[in-house]
This record gives structure tokens, sequence and C-alpha cells, in this order.
């Protein structure tokens, strides 16, 4: 069994060295076909795991006994390597015709290249089975995506968002070192430790660790920024996987973390639910607001993100405080929308992406009337939008369901303050589910509905097959997750747990197929296409259209002081006496909160530290010979206390 | 016990579908007279709907397959969200799960499939009235889970048909919370089908509407399946209230008489509660957009306060 795990990673690395060795035209088709049978193979290998829950089995094992490097696969890893098969098809299906319009030659191969060891880096982390293999392949995974962030090297706004990138990666890389430090210091031992519980402080100190080096990789807010910024600027099939895959990874680790690595505590479980809210509102209020899709699409990741870390934080809570249903409840709906996540969010941008590439711009307000010019890929990015508005029966509505069930069942359980919290919790959790719901109406409607606001988007051509073919296979996945999520997880050992979702569908179906018989037989068929009424003009232009900015305005007014908008107008005069006015300009700024408050002093901060050391190092001779002398004279004297 | 089941379905989405355009006119009905008019007749919702369904449908050249599946999927959403809300007669087995929760994003997704066409048409006062509707749904949305919540923590279950149940067993001898729950859940019927002071459902100004602007380009038979749908999401809120709060009268087994029984006494409750529906719209203005969120506020104190008093009793 192990060896054709080996022998999946082997065709990931294969796939991936290919286009970096061999510069042949269009080379990365004979790559992404490697990887996508890789994929499968790693779905399908996958399952057994995920199927019997003791299956485990130890697939590599490194032969340094130091620093041991061991992998392996248990169900929580089986699960999210069966995500990543399913990614690799379609990222494999879509990533061609991508490369095809893509501009530059040679980059073109690095990016092919690299998609795959990415990907590879990913599997790493998730089959990892030492702390020490786990801090490897993290940073790994942390400088290959770099590199693939960097793709566009020639826009500054992608050299920013890169170093951003980088920055804040290697932040996380830090903490997680030092979270695992501290383990080994606890437990003398690099594996992973099991239910750690104490009130040892190193204990709780490498949790606090390891729980902000996993919050920074998974962009929970305030340490978000990053994300909006490098998930977009990376070519769409690389946006795909990140907020797909990595941000999954990264919750892998945490799951792993608060469910494996330390025992249940509850001013743990409390810190996770603050993130997790504070991340689940912000994100999709910051994503309600951004005009480019790709940027919504991340800050919908961070949302999602909150909405993962809830139920987690929920399972905590529920089992410290004695309501082991309810925990399996939070816990298997944080689970589940991990998954159905890492699927639909992948869908999104990969259909996303074609649209961009086809109208050649990422901004809302110059697109509209897609769906008419690309049929497909409008359809296929509707399937996201219901699964991510949370629409039964599809995918995304059943964690959400699960965690809102626990919820609600919590407050009949619980002591009168964690009723409190609950309630609070619920609130927050629908005004998330509902804001989702209105972000994606914005995304949908202004972008494939109504007229072209911009030639580029008049323009606009349907993509070849094998780029919506990509999306479908995640579509029909998180579709079908979705449908028959009552049998799988009586199949996985948790019946009665979800609401039979297949019924429903049935009677959905055939309901439509009665009301629509009925009024086919009964109402008059008589059907005219003509011109939208244009309000007596001749014709209605695109300019007579809501745009994204005005039809988020309600929302930006309600909640006024989240957005905290800035109203800067400059004048004009004719005279002197500023009567007569002549021309003059108005914009509405958002206020960047966290980068004003959190960022900025935090980089100021460093920087000044960072210049007392540097006068440290001024380049003369004389001064370093000092140095060295002090330092020698320090050791002396050192040394001869000690003996 | 399957066959129940089918039979109640069948009784339930046909007894909604007969009354809800009967249950508006009520309401137009005593809006006018509380106006000095005269009114439609009772049963024009039936002719309307009669008339709307002989006439011609115009799409616009610009709408795509939205427009096409709309107006089907959003009746078709409500009549199995009527399968959910047990109307006269509760029966001993759901067909399909009545879980609240579902029932909840069921409506969510009519609204998300409504507000997508009025963007379709690529006309202005579809864009005006799909941001306005998300923007309210937005908020409402809170307050209708907190309801719901307050709701299955009062009556201990989230199958619709169970807390029904539960709130005969509770009836007449009333709980203070059961009360209290009545003013959220009023409220959630006058946002939900778009009536003053949320919504003015008979103008077509601009500066008020939201609902009707983005059926604004709809057309015969579409147009009649989405009256009709909203007709049906009207008598199902209004039935989640009744049913809890006045729940006399619900049948709970089969048998002809106690059904015939059931049917008309829900359709006398339903009467009432129109004409006091009618009258609240007729004693308010419509409140400005910005300031609705503060009867949302309402609702969502109510709902908290029962959740809270509960934890006391």
């Amino acid at each position: 069994m192990s060896e054709i795990f080996l022998f999946i990673i082997l065709l990931y690395a294969l796939s991936g060295v290919i286009p970096l060795c061999i510069r042949k035209k269009r080379i990365w088709s004979v790559s992404s076909i490697i990887m996508g049978g890789g994929g499968i193979l790693l779905t399908l290998f996958s399952l057994p795991f995920l199927l019997v829950s003791s299956a485990k089995t130890i697939l590599f094992q490194g032969a340094w006994v130091t620093f041991p490097i061991r992998i392996g696969i248990d169900r929580l890893s089986a699960l999210f390597c069966i995500l990543l098969g399913l990614l690799s098809l379609a990222v494999a299906l879509y990533t061609p015709g991508y490369l095809d319009r893509m501009h530059g030659n040679r980059r073109t191969y690095v990016v092919s290249g690299l998609i795959p060891l990415f990907l590879l880096s990913m599997l790493l982390v998730i089959m990892a089975e030492t702390v020490i293999a786990f801090l490897v392949f993290w940073e790994l995974m942390a400088i290959l995506s770099f590199f693939l962030v960097l793709t566009e090297f020639e826009e500054e706004k992608t050299r920013y968002a890169a170093l951003f990138y980088l920055a804040m990666t290697q932040i996380s890389t830090v903490f997680v070192f030092l979270g695992i430090l501290l383990i080994r210091l606890g437990t003398g031992s690099w594996e992973y430790p099991v239910h750690l519980s104490g009130s040892d402080p190193l204990i709780s100190l490498s949790f606090l660790c390891l729980f902000f080096g996993i919050a920074i990789k998974s962009g929970v807010i305030p340490f978000h920024k990053w994300l909006p910024h490098a998930h977009p600027a990376a070519p769409s099939p690389v946006s795909a996987l990140m907020s797909g895959m990595m941000i999954s990874t990264a919750l892998y680790a945490l799951l792993r973390v608060v469910t494996g690595f330390y025992a249940p505590n509850a001013a743990w479980g409390f810190l996770i639910l603050a993130f997790g809210c504070l991340s689940a509102v912000l994100g999709v209020m910051y994503a309600l607001k951004e005009q480019d899709i790709k940027g919504l699409l991340a800050y919908s990741s961070i949302d999602n993100t909150g909405i993962i870390l809830i139920g987690t934080g929920l399972w905590v809570l529920f089992t410290v405080f004695g309501s082991p249903a309810l925990a399996l409840m939070a816990i298997a709906g944080a689970v589940f929308h991990a998954i159905s996540h890492g699927l639909f969010k992948g869908l999104l941008f990969m259909t996303a992406g074609s649209v961009c590439q086809a109208a050649g711009t990422r901004n809302i307000d110059e697109m509209g009337g897609i769906l008419v010019r690309m049929p497909w890929t409008g359809g296929l990015f509707f399937i996201g939008v219901l699964s991510i508005a949370s629409i039964p029966p599809f995918s995304g509505f059943i964690g959400e369901f699960l965690i809102i069930m626990s919820l609600i069942g919590g407050l009949s359980e619980l002591s009168p303050l964690l009723q409190i919290v609950m309630v609070v919790v619920l609130s927050l959790f629908s005004l998330t589910g509902a804001l989702t719901v209105t972000t994606f109406v914005k995304a949908f409607g202004l972008t494939f509905l109504a007229l072209p606001r911009s030639e580029g988007a008049d323009k606009a051509r349907e993509v070849p097959w094998p780029m919506y073919a990509g999306p479908a296979v995640l579509a029909l996945m998180s579709a079908g997750l979705g449908i028959f999520s009552g049998q799988i997880f009586s199949l996985l050992g948790y019946p009665g747990l979800l609401p039979d979702l297949l019924g429903l569908f049935l009677l959905l179906l055939g309901t439509s197929i009665l009301v629509y018989g009925a009024v086919w037989s009964y109402a008059s068929r008589k059907t005219r296409i003509t011109r939208t009424w244009g309000c007596g003009m001749m014709g209605s232009s695109s300019r007579m259209e809501y745009t994204g900015s005005g039809f988020t305005e309600p929302v930006v007014r309600f909640f006024g002081p989240v957005y905290r908008t800035r109203i800067c107008t400059t004048h004009e005069f004719l005279d002197q006496h500023q009567c007569l006015f002549r021309s003059g300009t108005g914009s509405i700024h958002l206020m960047k909160f966290f980068e004003e408050y959190l960022y900025l002093p935090a980089a100021r901060r460093i920087d000044r530290y960072a210049s007392l050391v540097s006068s440290l190092q001024n380049g003369d001779i004389d001064r370093y010979v000092l140095y060295v002398f002090c330092t020698v004279l320090i050791l002396i004297l050192i040394l001869g206390w000690s003996a | 016990m399957i066959g129940e089941s089918f039979i109640f379905a069948f009784l339930n989405v046909a007894f909604v579908l007969v009354i809800s355009p009967f249950f508006m006119m009520v309401i137009k009905k005593v809006k006018a007279r509380v106006q000095g008019r005269q009114g439609p007749h009772l049963l024009q919702g039936y002719y309307n709907l009669a008339k709307l369904f002989r006439k011609e449908t115009l799409y616009s050249e610009y709408a795509g397959f939205i427009s096409r599946i709309a107006p089907y999927a959003a009746l078709s959403i409500l009549l199995v969200a009527a399968v959910m809300v047990p109307i006269f007669w509760i029966p001993e087995q759901e067909l399909v799960t009545a879980n609240i929760i579902v029932f909840l994003y069921l409506l969510v997704t009519g609204r998300l499939l409504i507000a997508l066409l009025g963007l379709d048409a690529a006309s202005t006062f579809g864009g005006m009235g799909s941001s306005r509707e998300m923007s309210l749904s937005a908020i409402i949305e809170p307050v209708t889970v907190v309801v719901f919540a307050a709701l299955v923590y009062v009556t201990g279950s989230f199958s619709i048909h169970d807390i029904f149940r539960t709130a005969t067993t509770m009836f007449p001898a009333y709980n203070p919370t059961v009360l209290l729950l009545s003013v959220p859940l009023f409220i959630l019927i006058i946002v939900e089908t778009g009536r003053v002071p949320v919504d003015n459902p008979e103008t077509h100004l601009e500066l008020t509407m939201v609902h009707e602007g983005m059926l604004l380009d709809t057309s015969g038979r579409n147009l009649a399946l989405f009256e009709l749908s909203h007709a049906v999401k009207q008598t199902l809120l209004m039935a989640i209230l009744l049913n809890i709060i006045l729940p006399a009268g619900i049948a709970l087994e089969m048998s002809a008489g106690v059904l015939i029984l059931g049917g008309v006494l829900f359709l006398l409750k339903g009467t009432v509660l129109c004409v006091i529906i009618g009258l609240f719209e007729s004693a308010y203005a419509k409140m400005r957009f910005f300031q609705i969120p503060n009867l949302f506020m309402i609702a969502f104190f109510f709902s908290i306060l029962t959740i809270f008093i509960e934890v006391m009793l």
C-alpha cells in the first residue's frame, strides 16, 4: 500500500521537474496529464483510509534519528488528501489552456513546473507525522507559493504583494518553529504529542505559538492583510490552489493541533471562537466592498476560515463543558466546511480567472453581460455561488447548517453565561451568512448579468473546453457532496447528524418539473424577446445600470462604523474670492483600519530598532576589531567566572 | 405511514395554493376600506392570476438563463417549503425534513434568485430593487435566525411539525415566552412579505420600491408565478405565527371531519390576522430606508428577551 503513495509523490515530483528541465513547446500538457493522473490515484487510494476509521499507515521513515522525518496517512489526513487530489485534477485540466493564453514565454514553464511541486509540498505537510517533518514541509510550501505569487513580477502591485506575503509567511514559520521547539522542550521528542494537558506555561505558550503561526497562514483577521494582496496577484490556477488548498492545509494543521496535540481547554476555545467571529464578520464585510473579483474571492476565503474557526472553537467549548453530541456536530461542520470550501473556492477562482483573462480586467465594474458570452463558465460560477451562499442542498450549506444547529443546541444545554456567548456567536454567524449571500449576488449579478460595461467585457468569448471541464469536476463534487451529505456521514459512522437532503433535492426536482409542466400545459406559451424598458429613452445603455459600489452602498451605510469611509473633495475656483466654481473632484476612501493601526506602527517600530542595530555596523574596520576584542574579553571573563 | 405523508403533502400544498391569493386580497380590501375606498373584490387575486397566465411573456434581449428559470424555481422552492409547514393537520411522519433552519435557508434561496433576476434585465430599477432587498436581508437574517432559535429553545425541537405539536399541548395555558415570540414573528411577516413600513407593495415609485423593483421587467406567466409565490410565502409565515400562538383546531389525526374543521378554522384565523396586518399597514407610513434596521432591532430584542426569560423560568 505504501508503495502506491510513494509512486504518487513521485508522479507529482516528475510533473514538476519536466517543464523546468525540458523546454519544448506545450510541454505543460504532458506534465498536467501526469499531475492529473497523480490526483486521481491519490483520491482513490486515500478513500479506504477515510472509510475505515482505524486504518493508519506509515509511508516513509527517514533514516536520520536526531531529526526523524516520517510521513504517513490516517483518517484526518486522508480527507484532506482527497481534497488535494480533486483539486490537482481540476487544476491539471484547467492550467494548460490558461498558460496558452498567458504572456511571457519562460515564465509559463516555471509556473507549470512549480504548481505540481507546490501541490506536493502541501501533500507532504498533510502527510507529515513528526513535528520536524511538518516544519520542513511547511516552509517548503511557503517558499514555493512565494515564487508562484511573484509570477507576474513586472507589475509593481505584484512585487508588493509577494514581498508582503514573504514577510508574513516567514513570521508564520517563526511562530510554528517556536511552537515546535517548545513542544520538544516539553515532551522531549519530535513526535506529534498526544493530548498534552496541565498548567505548564510551556504547553500554553506552545499552543499559542502554533495557533498564531497557523492563523497567519490561513488569513485570520487581524493577520490577514497579505491574503487579499497575494491570492489575486498570482495566476488564477495558483490563486485557486492558494485559496482552495493552502488555507485548507493550514486549517488541517489547526484541526490536528487543536483536536490531537492538546487536551481541550476552555480558554483556548474562547480564543479560537473570538478570532473566528472576527474573521468571519469582517472578512465578509470587506469582501462585500471589494471591486476586484479575485480580491473579493480572497476576502471571502478569510470569512470561510472564520466559520471553520468558529466550528473548531465550539468543539473545544462543548467538549470541555460536557456536551459530546454537540461537540461532534460542531467539529463535523468545521471539517466538512473546510473540504467544501476548498472545492467551491477552487471552482470560483478558476472560473473567475477565465473571465478575467477573457475580459482583460479584474474590476467588477468593468464587466457585465459575461453570462451570455461565456455560458459554460458562467453556469459553473453560478453553481459555486449557490454553494458558497449555502443554498440547500449544495455543499456549502452543510457546514454552516451543522454549526448553526450546534449553536442553537448549545443554548439549551449550557450555563447562562455560555448561553449569552452562544446567542452572540449565533447572531454574528448568521450575519456572516446573510452578507455572504449579498456579496455573491453582487459578484455574480454584476459580473455575469446585464450589459457589458467595457469593451473588453463585450468581446469576451468562451474558453476552450478543458478550461471549464476542470471547474466542472469541482462543481459536480460540490453539488454531490451536498446532496448525498446524509449518506456520506452515515458511511463514515455518524448517522443521524443531518437531515436527508437527498429527499429534499428529489422533492425540489419533482416540484419544479410539476410546476413547469403545469404552466406549460395550462398557461399561454406566447413569448417575445424585446428590449428592456429604458424609461422613455431610446434603448438602455450600461451606464444606466447599478455599479458594484452602488449595489453595496446601503450595506456600507448600515454598517458605517465598521467601514469608516472618508470623503475627500477638492475645489478649484475661477476667482480668488472663491465664489465662481470651476471644477473639482470628489472621492470616497475606505479607511484601512488594520494597516493604519496595526501593521504600519509595528513596521515603523521594527524599522526604528533595526536602524539602532545598523548604526553598530558602519563598515569601519577599527570598530569591528574593537567588537572582536570586546567579545573575546567577555568570553574570557565568563569562562573564568564559571570555571 | 408514508402514504399518509404523501396525502398530507398534497393537501397542504393544495390548500396553501388555493387560499394564498385570497389572503392577499383581504389585506388589500382592509387597506382600501381604511382609506375610504371600496377596494377590490375578494376573488380579484384569482382573476389577476388567470389573466396573467393567459398573457404574453416578454424577455429582455439582454437576459440570460436566470430570467427563464427563476420564476419556476421561486415557486417550486416555496411549495417544498409548504410541505414543511403543516397548515391545518400535523401528520405523524415527515415526508422530507421539516427542520426550521432548512426552511429558513429555502427562503434565502428564493430571495437570492429574485435578486439576481432583478439584475438580469439590465434595467436601473432592477438593480436598485435587488441592492435594497439584499441589504435588508443582510440585517434581517440574524434576527430571523435568533427568532427561530428562541422558538426552538422554547419548544425543544428543530422540526416544525414537532414545534406545532408542542404548541398544541401548551395551548391555551399560555406560556409568556410564546406570547413574547409573537412580536418578532409578526415583524418577520411584515419584513419578509415587503409590507409598510419596510416596503410598499402598492407603489411603482423608484424612491420606495424594493420588491416590486426587481419584478419590474417580468410579465405574463412569469409575473403570475412570482405573485403566487409571494402569496404562498406570506401564508406560510402566517401559519407559523398562528399555529404557535393559536393552535386551536389543528388536526392531529387523519379523518375527514377533523381535517375540514381544521381547514375552516385556519381560514378564519388567517383572515383575522390579515385584517390585523391590513390595519397595521394603514396605521404606519413607509419608513425611511436607512431607519429600517431599528424595526429589526425590536424583533431582535424581543427574541433575545424570550431566550433570557425562558432561562429564568
